[in-house]
């Protein structure tokens, strides 16, 4: 644990950089910033909107002929390996803590060199653009299939290179795990240790894998342990307090400290993390002591059931929000007094008479319960696996086998599902993805969809936002979208449409939005007679090696709409000289940027490939963001609509489904604020 | 640690349960060991007065918090307090959100300790975002840029020893005694006390005088809210400077009042103040009284208006939050009335409109309800009032200054409050998700208000007034100055063109009139003589002659004008007719009026800024005159004056004749008007009845129908236009 204080005295400036804020905490981070709503709004505006898409072609060429010229006047290729090496410190040293851009250009020359002779990859201009620019602190929109993982490496060993703890942020085990292995031969090279943390890795690794040069990370297992790394330290706010705390309390059970601090991170898909998972804090919590009572909630979810809707309860908004009326408490009111008249000399049941004796624990369960009835619906929210909850990642469509619903609602559904009821959950901490990433003493990103959100960012996380040309222009051809009137002439079309690319001896990758889809959809097909595969949720382990086979003549992929994200479709000779992969989107997701991100697993790196989308009026969303819209247009036009028609939908119920998940995360980040300032007494737990 | 991850759903979780309280679940505050708490009793309900020892701070709060706070020992942990407030039964329980409010409140009035170190850099933070608060209250609120001098509580203490035989009812009875007569004896000097009483009080050597003054009677004030204090067995110890408008204005901290338990005292001390400034303006008044002019009678006058004015129309008055509210408070026994009613408010608008029945009314005890939905409003009204007034008052004298003053007031006492209510509206409709009620209504309720303001037709129009006109050939004036000798037409007749009404007699004239017949006919005589004599010589008296002739037919002239006819045809109207003959009439006297059949014409003259509206958006146009209210009458503009001009048609139209219209005072005839004017004539409608021919008449043009907005904006436009223009 004595990595805390471990960091390397440096020649070309200093680090953690003087202009930082740091926060009086165990370790070296950025303080929270107290900005006002106005401040974030002129920052979001001037370098999101007003400075990122400024053409900067000329620093462009400017970059690119400085790594080219220090890679000729020093003659690179001649150098031996321990040269590189030795060179390579100081560079990578004035680069990312001075972010001088000749050293710049020569580190990247000289990581370069070492890519090409470890792993065979020689990066080309836009990548080591993208890699200095994730250097300096950059997030970085990078057309899919432009080697993005290269980047991350040349930027991340650069870091390490320079002594800084190097986190590389991923969306998922898969992916963290794929990635640190193919680029190990580089970290090889310059006896750069790499650590790997996601799911799979033991709590107790974590340190040592944390304590490496760099580590490669998944967003939620790194929230996680940060969180347990501050309870942990419960209330201590200073490497100095905790060295008393160790002199006088002798080390008894107590759990290192995982991380060494937040210096560095490269955030893979960027937009993912950053912004629609922002929309909910990361909670951590303890199995409460209090044990599981299965006959509170089955009693619980009985009355619930026998509840009316519009009487004694109602569903409120587009959340499905349930509010008891006055009846309902009535009735409810009525059931505990009989209840306690009945059992008035059983006193047993201790946890049965804390619920009906105290009103809000009565209508707080209730609630609950019609919760666990009425809003949250199997193979859409969860799935039942071997007799457990497993909840469905509303984004990703993964499963999250180790999370739980709060207050009950888990234990509600369980019973509901006429699973084992677990113990109910205690919170330790929580964190929004917002102020986490905000401490980062240097935060960038990389993903292929981020002109959206370039503002939120900017304003949010302090980060500009670039765009890097691709090194190859895209191939992919957009056919224009089918907008049906129903899920039934939906599946009918994607079915017609398959059995056209497959003759054509193509492939075919159909995205869902949810479980539910993917199995209706992969009904039609079957009843169709197509021999297909689906990847969802239910079944996620072969989940790389499915995908990787989705580019094989003749393949037909149903996946939800993240499957697989960050694996190449490697396409067959065949395929790609029919025209490559066709991706077909089922569903319009809630913003565009998802819908590009599903298009971009077709014709990556220059191949060809096309996509479409094949939606229908009553898609979930459409319901839900557009109704009166959609009805309008089904009247209008009875057939198929016009091209301009649909996109206008399209448009509305995105920009209202945008504008509605940017309320949230607006209101996720006010409320922790407004708590953090309200809770100040409590001292500076999370 | 055995730890599992949840997935929280922000939208998770009843009222009752907040998913923050996680962290201080553990947590036992308890309150400062310098703590005293007093309790009250405000309509029957419990009130609770903390009194911070160290800062010398007052807190007020109510039941509900207090069954919270006195549960805050150092030994009950948050959680246990929780359930020991649901195990209550019978009572309300707080939410876990109002818990985690009220501790934050107390934390961030300083009245909280905990075990567990606090959160250093939120400490810091807060200490800069409050000092950056409090300055900006005090730019916003040109009230309270607050400096302490020093601790008068000692100096106090002595005095209300030494002045205790007065502080009692005989202090009362000689009060009364002072200020009783002044009032009487003020109600009489009403006129002299408040003739140009804007020009004497804004003239820049009296503003200055005024400076000067100010905070001595001020100071006076709060030695009377400090002596009161004292005299209920409270404490003062803090007297300093506030800055009132840039001007200097001591205060004084008199808030341990807020202890006593008698209302009665409470009020005495809020009172304190005022009674000593009446009696100061009454003193002050005697001496305005007895003294001759001079400065001395200056600053006494001075003194007596500060003392009176400003006490009544500041301190006295409860919608302003001065003395006068927390007598009221006090009287009404509704602590913290002011912030209660603004949430009664934005209760009721919650409850009502965004349907939230959760909401919780702020008006504990009966009748409180009554006196919220009232004052907010009320004060507000009151307040814009009163801001407004003072930057009309001082604009007229000092514009800049006045404009200044506007700007000021609107972005304190309007801007601000509504930036905050946007603010909470934008939340709710932020919150509530795509369709929630809240969104639905506040959507409704703004598209409600832009179609009021910029759709929605309403009437319109534009006032002005005139004067009822005749031609001058109406008018029977005396052609010479004489006696009346016989009135040949009675009054109520019809004349025609040239008939004679009344004979004058001048018997100076008369015998003027003989000398010169003579005296021409002599010359007449003489010229007849010469010429036959000596046609020469006649050359000569023909001379004579004619200037004889000449001031005979002057002479012939004024006398035929004694015989006063009319001078065109209508029924005569005589002032006087009875008692006419023997009295005497100096030419140019109207004696009545000779009135046409044609109905009179109402000449009005039209400010330049209303000119261009009146002239190219008129429907239609209505008189209305001062004696008969409820009759309207259409009119039609015949005739406008296409020049601007500054003479008034009428003097009754200028302000010296009791009119609307600002006129220069160095002109005597009271037609001269500061600002240049339109003229218009209109016609009247036949059977308009005659009479008061030259009293004032308002005229009312109807415009086309026109929203409120745009009219709104052209009143703007048109106030600053009109500023740099002239």
């Amino acid at each position: 644990m004595a990595i805390v204080n471990k960091m390397p005295i440096f020649h070309g400036g200093q680090w953690p950089p003087a202009d930082v804020r740091l926060a009086a905490r165990i370790f070296p981070e950025r303080a929270d910033t107290a900005d006002s709503a106005l401040d974030r709004w002129v920052t979001g505006w001037w370098q999101g909107k007003l400075r990122t898409w400024y053409p900067r072609q000329r620093e462009r060429i400017r970059f690119r002929d400085a790594v080219a010229t220090a890679a000729e006047r020093l003659q690179l290729e001649r150098w031996d390996d321990d040269r590189l090496r030795r060179e390579s410190r100081p560079a990578a040293n004035a680069a990312f803590i001075g972010k001088d851009f000749a050293s710049g250009a020569l580190a990247l020359a000289l990581v370069r060199e070492a890519a090409r002779r470890r792993l065979g990859l020689l990066a080309h201009p836009p990548q080591l653009l993208a890699a200095w620019k994730l250097l300096c602190g950059h997030l970085i929109e990078f057309d899919t299939g432009e080697g993005k993982t290269l980047t991350a490496a040349l930027a991340a060993c650069l870091a390490a290179l320079a002594g800084v703890p190097a986190h590389v942020v991923t969306v998922n085990d898969y992916l963290a795990q794929r990635d640190a292995e193919k680029m190990q031969p580089l970290f090889a090279f310059f006896r750069l240790s790499v650590g790997v943390v996601h799911g799979g890795v033991a709590q107790g690794d974590r340190a040592s894998q944390y304590a490496r040069d760099l580590t490669y990370c998944t967003n939620k297992d790194l929230v996680f342990d940060y969180l347990r790394d501050r309870v942990n330290a419960g209330g201590i706010n200073s490497p100095a307090q905790l060295a008393v705390r160790r002199l006088h309390q002798s080390q008894r059970g107590e759990e290192r400290l995982r991380l060494r601090g937040l210096h560095f991170a490269i955030v893979d898909e960027a937009d993912s993390i950053l912004i629609d998972e922002a929309r909910t804090p990361l909670i951590l919590s303890a199995l409460s002591d209090r044990g599981a009572d299965r006959d509170v909630f089955e009693q619980v979810l009985a009355i619930a059931e026998q509840l009316q809707q519009d009487l004694h309860f109602r569903l409120l908004g587009a959340q499905r929000i349930p509010e008891l009326s006055k009846e309902g408490r009535l009735y409810l009111a009525q059931l505990a007094d009989d209840y306690l008249a009945a059992a008035e000399f059983d006193r047993r049941q201790k946890a049965l008479d804390e619920f009906w004796q105290l009103d809000w624990v009565r209508e707080h369960y209730v609630l609950q319960a019609l919760r666990a009835i009425y809003v949250y619906r199997r193979d859409q929210h969860y799935v039942v696996l071997d007799g457990k909850i497993v909840i469905v990642d509303e984004f990703t469509g993964r499963l999250l086998p180790d999370r739980s619903w709060e207050q009950g609602l888990h234990q509600l559904v369980e019973v509901k599902e006429g699973c084992a009821v677990t113990g109910q959950n205690r919170t330790l901490a929580r964190l929004t993805y917002q102020v986490f990433f905000g401490r980062y003493l240097r935060l960038a990103g990389m993903s292929g969809t981020l002109r959206e959100v370039a503002a939120e960012m900017a304003a949010v996380y302090r980060v500009p936002t670039l765009r890097v040309e691709p090194n190859r222009p895209c191939q992919r051809i957009e056919w224009p979208s089918l907008l049906l009137r129903d899920a039934e002439a939906k599946h009918a079309a994607i079915v017609d449409e398959v059995m056209r690319i497959l003759n054509e001896g193509r492939a075919v990758l159909i995205g869902t939005r949810s479980v539910m889809a993917s199995l209706a959809i992969s009904r039609a097909l079957a009843a169709a007679g197509i021999v297909h595969k689906v990847l969802n949720a239910l079944q996620d382990e072969d989940e790389a090696s499915l995908v990787a086979r989705a580019g094989q003549p003749g393949a037909v992929t149903v996946a939800t709409n993240m499957a697989g994200r960050g694996t190449d479709i490697p396409l067959a000779p065949a395929v790609s000289a029919r025209g490559g992969l066709h991706v077909v989107l089922s569903e319009w997701h809630e913003s565009a940027r998802i819908d590009r991100q599903l298009f971009g697993r077709c014709a990556r790196q220059g191949d060809p490939g096309s996509c479409r989308a094949i939606v229908a009026l009553d898609d979930e969303l459409v319901r839900h963001y557009a109704s009166a819209l959609a009805n309008w247009t089904a009247l209008q036009w009875p057939g198929l609509p016009p091209a301009s028609a649909v996109k206008l939908l399209r448009r509305t119920m995105q920009s209202k489904a945008e504008a509605a998940n940017a309320a949230q995360r607006r209101a996720t980040m006010r409320q922790d604020r407004q708590m953090r300032r309200q809770l100040a007494f409590s001292g500076a737990t999370e | 640690m055995d730890a599992g991850l949840v997935n929280a759903d922000s939208t998770l979780g009843s009222q009752l349960v907040n998913s923050h309280w996680y962290r201080v679940a553990g947590l036992a505050p308890r309150l400062r060991d310098t703590l005293r708490i007093h309790s009250q009793y405000w309509r029957r309900q419990l009130w609770y007065v903390v009194e911070d020892r160290i800062n010398a701070r007052y807190h007020r709060f109510d039941r509900q918090a207090y069954r919270i706070i006195r549960l805050l020992d150092g030994r009950t942990t948050l959680q246990q307090l929780w359930l020991r407030l649901a195990a209550e039964a019978g009572e309300h329980l707080p939410s876990q959100e109002e818990i985690l409010s009220l501790l934050g409140q107390l934390h961030s009035l300083d009245l909280l300790a905990t075990d567990t170190l606090p959160d250093l850099a939120e400490l810091a933070g807060r200490g800069r975002s409050q000092t950056w608060r409090k300055r900006a209250a005090s730019y916003f609120n040109p009230l309270a840029i607050r400096i302490p001098l020093f601790d008068p509580d000692r100096f106090l203490q002595r005095a209300a020893q030494r002045l205790a035989p007065v502080l009692s009812w005989r202090g009362a009875a000689i009060w009364l005694v002072c200020v009783l007569p002044a009032l009487v004896l003020a109600a009489s000097h009403w006129r002299e006390l408040t003739n140009n009483f804007g020009e004497r009080v804004m003239a820049l050597d009296n503003l200055l005088m005024l400076a000067v003054l100010f905070p001595l009677v001020k100071i006076l004030h709060e030695l009377g809210h400090g002596l009161a204090c004292k005299l209920g067995g409270g404490e003062v110890h803090d007297l300093g400077i506030m800055l009132l408008l840039f001007l200097p204005v001591p205060y004084l901290e008199a808030s341990s009042s807020w202890t006593f338990p008698d209302k009665r005292a409470r009020m005495l001390v809020g009172a304190a103040g005022m009674l000593v400034e009446v009696w100061l303006a009454a003193l002050a008044f005697y001496l305005w009284f007895w003294l001759e002019p001079g400065m001395a009678k200056a600053l006494a006058y001075d003194v007596t208006v500060l003392a009176s004015v400003t006490t009544v129309l500041f301190n006295a008055n409860p919608l302003l939050r001065y003395d006068g509210y927390y007598i009221a408070s006090d009287a009404l026994e509704i602590p913290n009335l002011a912030q209660r009613a603004g949430r009664w408010w934005s209760y009721l608008f919650e409850r009502h409109l965004l349907g939230r029945r959760y909401a919780e009314s702020p008006a504990q005890a009966p009748g409180e309800a009554f006196w919220f939905t009232l004052y907010s409003p009320l004060s507000f009204l009151y307040r814009t009032f009163v801001m407004f007034s003072i930057a009309v008052f001082v604009a007229g004298q000092y514009f800049a200054v006045g404009v200044l003053i506007a700007v000021w007031s609107v972005a304190a006492s309007v801007a601000l409050p509504l930036w905050r209510a946007l603010g909470w509206l934008a939340r709710n409709v932020s919150a509530g998700g795509i369709d929630s009620r809240p969104r639905r209504v506040i959507l409704a309720l703004a598209a409600g208000l832009g179609l009021f303001l910029f759709a929605l037709p309403l009437p319109h129009h534009t006032q002005v007034d005139g004067v009822l006109w005749l031609p001058d050939s109406a008018v029977v004036r005396a052609g010479q100055t004489g006696f009346a000798e016989r009135v040949l037409a009675i009054s109520d007749s019809d004349l025609q063109p040239g008939e004679t009404i009344l004979e004058l007699a001048d018997s100076g004239l008369a015998a003027e009139l003989a000398a010169q017949t003579a005296r021409t006919e002599a010359a007449q005589v003489r010229y007849d003589a010469a010429r036959l004599e000596d046609p020469a010589a006649g050359e000569r008296y023909a001379a004579e002659l004619r200037r004889e002739q000449k001031a005979l037919a002057h002479l012939a002239e004024r006398d035929a004008r004694l015989a006063v006819k009319s001078a065109s045809g209508g029924r005569l109207w005589l002032s006087q007719s009875e008692d006419m003959p023997g009295r005497h009439f100096r030419q140019g006297d109207v004696l009545g009026y000779v009135i046409p059949p044609a109905p009179p014409r109402v000449r009005i003259i039209v400010d330049q800024s209303d000119e261009a509206l009146i002239r190219e958006h008129t429907r239609s146009v209505r008189v209305k005159l001062p004696f008969a209210v409820d009759s309207l009458w259409p009119a039609t503009i015949l005739r406008s004056v296409p020049a601007a001009s500054n003479e008034l048609p009428s003097a009754a139209l200028g302000r010296s004749g009791g009119g609307e219209i600002a006129t220069d005072p160095r002109d005597d005839s009271g037609r001269r008007a500061l600002t240049s004017h339109f003229e218009y004539e209109l016609g009247l409608p036949d059977d308009f009845p005659y009479r008061l021919i030259g009293s004032r008449v308002s005229v009312r043009f109807e415009h086309p129908l026109e929203p409120v907005g745009k009219r709104i904006w052209r009143g703007l436009r048109r106030l600053f236009l009109a500023h740099f223009h002239s």
